[in-house]
């Protein structure tokens, strides 16, 4: 294992590919905050530097911390790498554009990253692929436990774990869901689906976190209400939402299948073509592609592609990524360059 | 806007159709949209969903006094005032909970629901609150035992719920 990889590998533990379709990966975090002290927004930088200390030596002890992973502190960082993280969804937009001291832990195989110093003092995120709540709960639960031993949270007997922002009072638990919902976006149901979502507590956003749009048909559900429930009420609800939404998609992939099978098939040959042939593509042409590519291995429509080489197009087809592999800085006109020749490749390489 | 096609319902999906390098952009209900058979449709979203950017407004709703009421009142512990915390919609530190308590507390039940922390403690805590949590569940279980006339379960409970009192007062977890 070497620190590069975080920043070259294209697969990662949210990515690793399985059975799993409609749901792409699952993201639990947990907002802990220490007794006595500012939130990171109002310290200064040598207050920051103590707490990225405090909470690094706090980690050393713990077994997480004996087996393999690693820290990066936020100072270190190229903003290049942050870039990378942030397009790996390892850490928060927030987290990347911060240039004030943080840090950041990695374990070794990207299925823990604990974020210092971001919007609380410790952010503890636990990810994996396809749709496993109670299996991230448990990792990030995990690591909170190994923490709290050297560590005292700030807690209130009656609103729970206390947070910078009061919308994550209580759990400090936000549980995300990465869904691909191609044919509900084809059928225009996504707007009726997402206001019912609001009503329900459940937030949905773009795949980079708050405020962004939506990209290849990828949405992040997660829960709103972080406090009155446990943990586990919390995950409850919100997977039960997620089995809807699936089902849902997956009525819409069956009836597209049957009743629109042309302009179906049509529409991922079509997507097929341009990735395989394009000269040029922009971030958002290549993401619908994906997602038609996508749509098409789901229902067996396109065997010439496989879920490995998917999972590493989303990744490696970023900007940062290619830069990255390119080892240069580019133009945005190089980048559309470069991607269309690394999807290209992709494609190819699996045809034998 | 209306939908272009029916002129009825109001157009939630725009149809955007290239052909030979002619663009055209029309906009349509879900229904007129199905129908005419449009699988290239995008739907808009340029909604931002987050809270940090509806906080100023959801604390508005209700008081919107609040800036004149006692809005420069400052956090003994890190001096941020209401008023900051209102426009920024991040506290100063954990104090500051207890400082502007009365005021946070209406706010929470509007967006969080029930204002009781039921998930996980702190080891620290887990102890007497797991105890007194255990208590709190047991006694809904013996309200329901009385009510179905279940006597035996009930004197059963009991036990239990005097039990765990007994190791709460004695300070054991």
């Amino acid at each position: 294992m070497t620190t590069e990889k975080s920043f070259t590998a294209l697969s990662t533990k949210w990515n690793e590919a399985g059975n799993h379709d409609i749901v792409i990966s699952t993201r639990v975090r947990l907002a802990r905050n220490l007794v006595n002290k500012p939130f990171p927004q109002r310290m200064n930088d040598g207050e920051r530097q103590q707490l990225v200390e405090t909470v690094c030596s706090a980690m050393k002890n713990t077994p997480l911390g004996q087996s393999g992973y690693h820290f990066f502190r936020g100072s270190e960082l190229q903003e290049e790498e942050k870039a990378l993280l942030l397009e790996k969804h390892l850490i928060s937009p927030q987290f990347a554009e911060d240039n004030s001291e943080q840090g950041v832990l990695i374990s070794d195989d990207e299925s823990i990253v604990i974020m210092i110093g971001e919007e609380d003092h410790v952010r503890i995120q636990s990810f994996l692929p396809g749709l496993q709540l109670s299996a991230a709960l448990a990792g990030a639960n995990q690591v909170d436990d190994w923490l709290e031993q050297g560590l005292d949270w700030a807690f209130d007997d009656k609103i729970g774990y206390l947070t910078a922002c009061p919308s994550n009072v209580g759990t400090g638990l936000r549980a995300s869901v990465m869904v691909h919902l191609p044919a509900l976006a084809i059928m225009g149901r996504l707007e009726q689906l997402f206001a019912a979502m609001g009503k329900l507590g459940l937030t949905v956003r773009g795949i980079f976190g708050e405020g962004s749009e939506s990209l290849g048909a990828l949405y992040q559900i997660s829960n709103q209400v972080t406090l009155g429930y446990s943990e586990e009420e919390i995950l409850v609800r919100l997977e039960t939402v997620i089995n809807q939404i699936s089902a849902e998609e997956e009525k819409a992939r069956q009836w597209l299948k049957e009743q629109q099978t042309v302009k179906l098939h049509d529409m991922i040959w079509r997507a097929y073509g341009r990735a395989s042939y394009a000269r040029t593509l922009t971030l958002k042409e290549m993401m619908n592609c994906l997602s038609r590519l996508r749509l098409g291995v789901d229902l067996g429509i396109l065997e010439q592609v496989n879920k490995e080489q998917l999972n590493k197009m989303l990744i490696g087809g970023q900007n940062h990524f290619l830069c990255k592999a390119d080892g240069r800085r580019l133009s945005s006109e190089d980048i559309d360059i470069l991607r269309a020749s690394f999807i290209r490749g992709t494609l190819r390489e699996d045809t034998a | 806007m209306l939908c272009e096609k029916c002129k009825k319902n109001t157009a939630t999906v725009c149809v955007t159709t290239i052909i030979n390098g002619d663009k055209t952009v029309k906009n349509l209900c879900p229904d007129c949209a199905g129908q005419e058979g449009h699988l290239h449709m995008e739907m808009p979203f340029d909604h931002d969903f987050s809270l940090k950017n509806l906080w100023p407004t959801i604390f508005s709703l209700g008081q919107g006094d609040f800036s004149k009421q006692s809005g420069s009142q400052r956090c003994p512990q890190c001096q941020l005032s209401f008023q900051e915390f209102a426009q920024g919609g991040r506290l100063g530190c954990s104090h500051c909970y207890e400082t502007f308590q009365s005021r946070l507390e209406s706010m929470l039940q509007r967006i969080q629901g029930s204002g009781q922390h039921m998930g996980k403690l702190p080891k620290r805590l887990a102890g007497v609150k797991g105890i007194e949590r255990q208590i709190e569940a047991l006694r809904g279980q013996l309200q329901q035992a009385i009510t179905v006339e279940n006597f035996e379960l009930a004197a059963q409970l009991r036990d239990e719920i005097k039990a765990l009192q007994e190791s709460a007062t004695r300070g054991d977890a």
